[in-house]
Formats: C-alpha cells, sequence, structure tokens
C-alpha cells in the first residue's frame, strides 16, 4: 500500500492526528523489525551501551553474530521503549545506524534519515560477580527504568507440550533453574547504587505447577527471592509479579510477607474457544473461568489499578483457530478490557513476536493498524474507568503502547 | 516528526545568563486537558549545555507542565521560554526535543537535582529545542507555580526507601 515508511508514517500520522506519533512509530517498528547496521553495531560494543551476550530469557535467535555483544531496548525521543529482537530474520525492517559527525543514532529506511534514536544504557552492575561467583547480568533483564529479574528459567507447562502457543522463552538452552536467593540480594543491592538507574523491579519465571495445591511451591519460591529483593529496603518498593492466576490465599502470603506492591496474572487470550488451544498449561492446572475470578479477587488485596492481565496481542488472530477478522479480534479484547476494568483490573496489551521456537512458530503478524486500534480503544476504556498504570506505564516498563498513550492523562485528579 | 532538528548555538548574552544561574525561568507549555490551553510555569534553574542545548529537570511528569512538555514535543508544538534578569528580559521560542529518564544526562541532572537534598527526585529531564531568541518588554502572562506530586515518584536509590 505505501512504498516507503516515511508515507506510512506520515499517512498514518495524518489518520491519527490525536494519536501520539511515536506509538504510531514504536508499534510500526515492532511490526516491521529492526536491523542494526555494522556501524552502529560497532558503536553499541562501547562501554555506555554494551549488555553483553546474556538473555536472562533464555530465548534462541540465530542472527546475531557470534562477536557482538547485543544492545538493550531502542528509546525514542520521547523516552518509549522499543524492544527489538535482534538477529530475527525480518522482511521490511527499519535500519539503525550511527552518525560519527552528529554522534546519534539515526532511525532510517534505507538512506531515508526518519529520526535520531538512542539505546538503553548499559547498567553500572554489569560486568560484576555475586559472592558465589555468579555473573549479575546473567540474573536480570534491564529496561530504561525497569530491573527484571527471573527467579525460575524452566517453565514446566513445557512437559507433556502445555507449553503456551506463542512462547519460546528459554528455548535457547543452558537454563540455571531456580536464582539464588543471596544472588538476587547481592545484585540488586548492587543495581541500586546507581543514581536514578532504576524506578521498578519485575519478577517472574517460568511456571511450576508443583507444590500441595497446584503452584504451591512456585509461590514459595517468589516469597524467598522477594524476601531477598526486599533486604534492601526499609518497606515496600515499587514492583510487580508476573505470574498464574493464583488463590487468594497464595496471595495474602505474597503480599503480607514480602515488598511487593502490584501483581500481573496474564490471561494471555481473553476467547474462552482460544484460550484452551493456546494456552493449554493454563486451562489444565488453573482453567479459564478461574483465572479469571482469581484475577479480579486479587483487587482485594492489592488494590485497584494494582493488579494487571495483559493479552499476547495479535496470537488472537494467528492460524489456524484464530479470529478471521480484525473486527472480531477487536471486539474480543475491547469486551475483556471493559470487564477488568469494571473491577478495577488493568487490561493491557503486549505485542505477538511469532518466533520459530514457539508452537505457532513464525507466522505474518497482524498488520499496524489493528495494533494502532487496539491500543487506542484500550487505553479509552481504560480511562473512562479512571485506571491509569503507575507499575507499567512508558517509565517503570515500556512494553504497552497503549499505556503510553496515558501521557496526555490528567492522572491524579482522576484517579 | 520525521525530520532531523538542528540544535544551533544561543546568543552567548544568554548562555551568560543561563549559566550563572541568576535569571527567573518561565515556561509556557500547551496543556492538554485541567487546564486545556497555554499555561505559564515558574520552573527551577534551566542548564545550557554545550551552548545550544537548553535542559530542564522535571520532578513529576503527571502534572500540566509535564502534559505540555509530552504535547509540545509529540505534536510539534511551540512553547514560550522567559529568562528575566534585573534588567533584562529574553523571550525564546522553544520547542520539546527529547525526553531523558536514563543516560548520562539524566543522571547529571538527578544529581544536581539532589545536591541540596539527597532525596530529591527528578522523574524525567527534558531537551527543550529554542527557535527564535529576542529581549522583550511585553509583560509576563499570569504564572502558576510549579506543580507539587500528588505521590513522589521515587527511584529506587532514593534514601526514603533505603534501609
Amino acid at each position: 500500500m505505501y512504498n516507503t515508511k516515511r508515507e506510512l508514517l506520515e499517512n498514518t500520522c495524518a489518520a491519527n492526528p490525536d494519536l501520539s506519533p511515536f506509538v504510531i512509530l514504536k508499534l510500526s517498528m515492532l511490526c516491521d523489525g529492526v536491523l542494526l547496521s555494522e556501524r552502529a553495531l560497532d558503536h553499541l560494543q562501547t562501554p555506555l551501551y554494551n549488555f553483553g551476550k546474556v538473555d536472562s530469557f533464555g530465548i534462541q535467535f540465530q542472527g546475531r553474530p557470534a562477536d557482538k555483544a547485543m544492545p538493550g531496548a531502542i528509546l525514542l525521543r520521547d523516552a518509549s521503549n522499543v524492544y527489538i529482537n535482534y538477529g530475527e530474520a525480518f522482511d521490511a525492517p527499519y535500519l539503525v545506524d550511527w552518525d560519527p559527525s552528529r554522534e546519534e543514532f539515526l532511525l532510517k529506511d534505507g538512506e531515508d534519515v526518519l529520526d535520531t534514536v538512542d539505546f538503553v544504557p548499559r547498567p553500572a552492575f554489569f560486568g560484576k560477580s555475586t559472592s558465589r561467583g555468579t555473573p549479575m547480568e546473567s540474573l536480570v533483564d534491564i529496561r530504561a527504568q525497569k530491573l527484571i529479574l527471573t527467579a525460575y528459567e524452566r517453565c514446566r507447562f513445557w512437559e507433556g507440550g502445555h507449553q503456551c502457543g506463542f512462547c519460546a522463552f528459554f528455548t535457547g538452552g543452558g537454563s540455571h533453574g531456580e536464582a539464588d536467593c543471596e544472588d538476587i540480594y547481592e545484585t540488586v543491592r548492587e543495581a541500586v547504587r546507581e543514581p536514578g538507574r532504576f524506578s521498578e523491579i519485575f519478577l517472574s519465571g517460568g511456571s511450576d505447577f508443583g507444590g500441595e495445591h497446584p503452584f504451591d511451591d512456585e509461590v514459595d519460591r517468589y516469597i524467598r527471592i522477594l524476601q531477598a529483593v526486599g533486604r534492601n529496603f526499609s518497606g515496600r518498593f515499587s514492583s510487580q509479579l508476573m505470574a498464574p492466576a493464583y488463590t487468594k490465599a497464595q496471595l495474602r502470603r505474597l503480599y503480607e510477607e514480602t515488598g511487593l506492591t502490584a501483581y500481573c496474572p496474564n490471561i494471555e487470550i481473553w476467547d474462552e474457544s482460544l484460550f484452551p488451544l493456546l494456552c493449554p498449561g493454563k486451562e489444565k492446572y488453573v482453567g479459564r473461568n478461574e483465572w479469571i475470578r482469581r484475577t479480579v479477587d486479587a483487587v482485594e488485596i492489592f488494590g485497584k489499578g494494582k493488579v494487571c492481565t495483559q493479552v499476547v496481542a495479535g496470537a488472537e488472530l494467528s492460524s489456524p483457530h484464530g479470529f478471521k477478522t480484525i473486527e472480531e479480534a477487536l471486539e474480543s479484547n475491547f469486551k475483556a478490557c471493559e470487564f477488568f476494568a469494571r473491577n478495577g483490573v488493568i487490561f493491557l496489551s503486549t505485542i505477538w513476536r511469532p518466533h520459530r521456537y514457539s508452537k505457532l512458530g513464525y507466522q505474518k503478524m497482524p498488520p499496524l493498524d489493528y495494533y494502532i486500534r487496539l491500543s487506542r480503544g484500550l487505553h479509552d476504556i481504560r480511562r473512562a474507568y479512571g485506571l491509569f498504570c503507575t507499575n507499567d506505564d512508558y517509565k517503570h516498563c515500556g512494553n504497552h503502547p497503549d499505556s503510553d498513550l496515558e501521557r496526555l492523562d490528567d492522572y491524579v485528579s482522576v484517579v | 516528526m520525521f525530520q532531523l532538528y538542528e540544535k544551533k548555538k544561543l546568543p552567548l548574552e544568554v548562555r551568560k545568563l543561563i549559566e550563572a544561574d541568576r535569571c527567573s525561568v518561565y515556561l509556557q507549555v500547551p496543556c492538554p486537558v485541567n487546564p486545556s490551553g497555554p499555561v505559564t510555569f515558574s520552573c527551577p534553574s534551566l542548564l545550557c549545555e554545550n551552548g545550544s542545548t537548553l535542559l530542564l529537570g522535571l520532578e513529576d511528569e503527571h502534572t500540566a507542565l509535564g502534559r505540555g512538555l509530552v504535547n509540545s514535543l509529540w505534536f510539534d508544538r511551540e512553547m514560550t521560554l522567559w529568562l528575566r534578569d534585573t534588567d533584562i528580559t529574553y523571550k525564546l521560542s522553544v520547542k520539546s526535543l527529547r525526553c531523558l529518564i536514563t543516560g548520562p544526562v539524566f543522571t547529571r541532572m538527578l544529581l544536581r537535582a539532589r545536591l541540596s537534598d539527597p532525596s530529591a527526585e527528578i522523574s524525567c529531564a527534558w531537551e527543550l529545542l529554542w527557535q527564535s531568541c529576542a529581549p522583550t518588554q511585553e509583560p509576563l502572562p499570569a504564572t502558576l507555580p510549579l506543580p507539587v506530586p500528588a505521590a513522589p515518584d521515587l527511584h529506587l536509590d532514593n534514601p526514603r526507601l533505603r534501609v
């Protein structure tokens, strides 16, 4: 439809004059991907940007040069975060190049310069090891202001093939299993020495349904790790646990025994018939309706606006079982958002990036227009209910184009 | 949007005024909502880096001033900056160029804010691109004090959170 990315972007912005052009650009970059020029990649080996070669989510990517470290996420001029799977095969990607005369990274389409961008800087604690000799950077992932900890580098849903259809976590091999609490305590202690570097701690991991009741072992693990993190703070600290939908008793323990402030049991897919097909493990050990009920119940413990749930936006349109039209997919997601908003839960989208090692495999993503309409719609619904993100906004997270839109909202007087 | 913005050096007398930190700073921003329209705030001191980049630290973006800065950045909307010294006032036309929440410039702005109070915060730092600058005899519009954040947005290293 458009010959160049400039045409695409300018026409799309003109068609959506009230929408942030940075959100449009971000979505377009997520859909089309980004390549790094050799010059850019060379400059990204410098100490400010070099993230090393560890990926704590353990996803395997084939196109990464063995002798070069990958950088962190891209930062647009408005500080929004664009998380690119470097090394993937993209059909028509953007290009990031380094301009030595301007001393800036340029976002390009061929030779056409569209904007300047930057990258999340390397944290000061990278390169350090814990007292057990564990490289601290092997335990974390980093966004601009978010410190991501992985408690368990396995997902037991993969046993028997019950993993979520879009998931490629831990397919890179070399899993470290359970994180050591002392390692976590020391890593967080070192990370927060750097002034103003982090404002959010995020904890997640693969699912572990073991225990007297499903997920008891996992809850115990998260409590141990959160208590280790909490040794660095005098009270509660801005933090979110992304985990399965737990019972009230499990949640009460998590809230009362740690400094956790927010909780995110991802529904992934709202549709009743698609959920068991795309999330068979979640269906088997909890069930869709129970998952929804527990998510709503969690508001009683964490408070309105402190419970989130996310969909992997686009997976609901995947072959062979997904919706056949964008309108059906939008209707499904907006219905979900409305339901959760009525119950004080923030329903967010993350963008599905198909991966060859997932069950769904590599598929064409939905068009940009779908994601624009989805982002706008979810934001509008939440705003109507006075729901605004604290832990999942552009700064504390950066993974949700719909929450990026909240920056123009009169946040304080509505909440 | 979708262009490269070129920075130019500020007139020497304006740079000296900012670097001496002896002028009052007022910024009029295009507020999108509550209030809606141009609103002028009395700002904390401004920095000038490399003679061309204007930098402003913002304690909390969830305010009318924050919304105005975002509005300027997203939709290329103009703002007006006044620098008022005893004998002269300069009026500059500016736009938001970049919002920083990490990196060396952000860290410098944060540490500057913490010089007098180790628990002070800035939520973000803003680069402003100036376009025109001239002395003015026009009276200042009515100004509002800097908005006070409803709830502080603390970084995890803030002494208020630490053991």
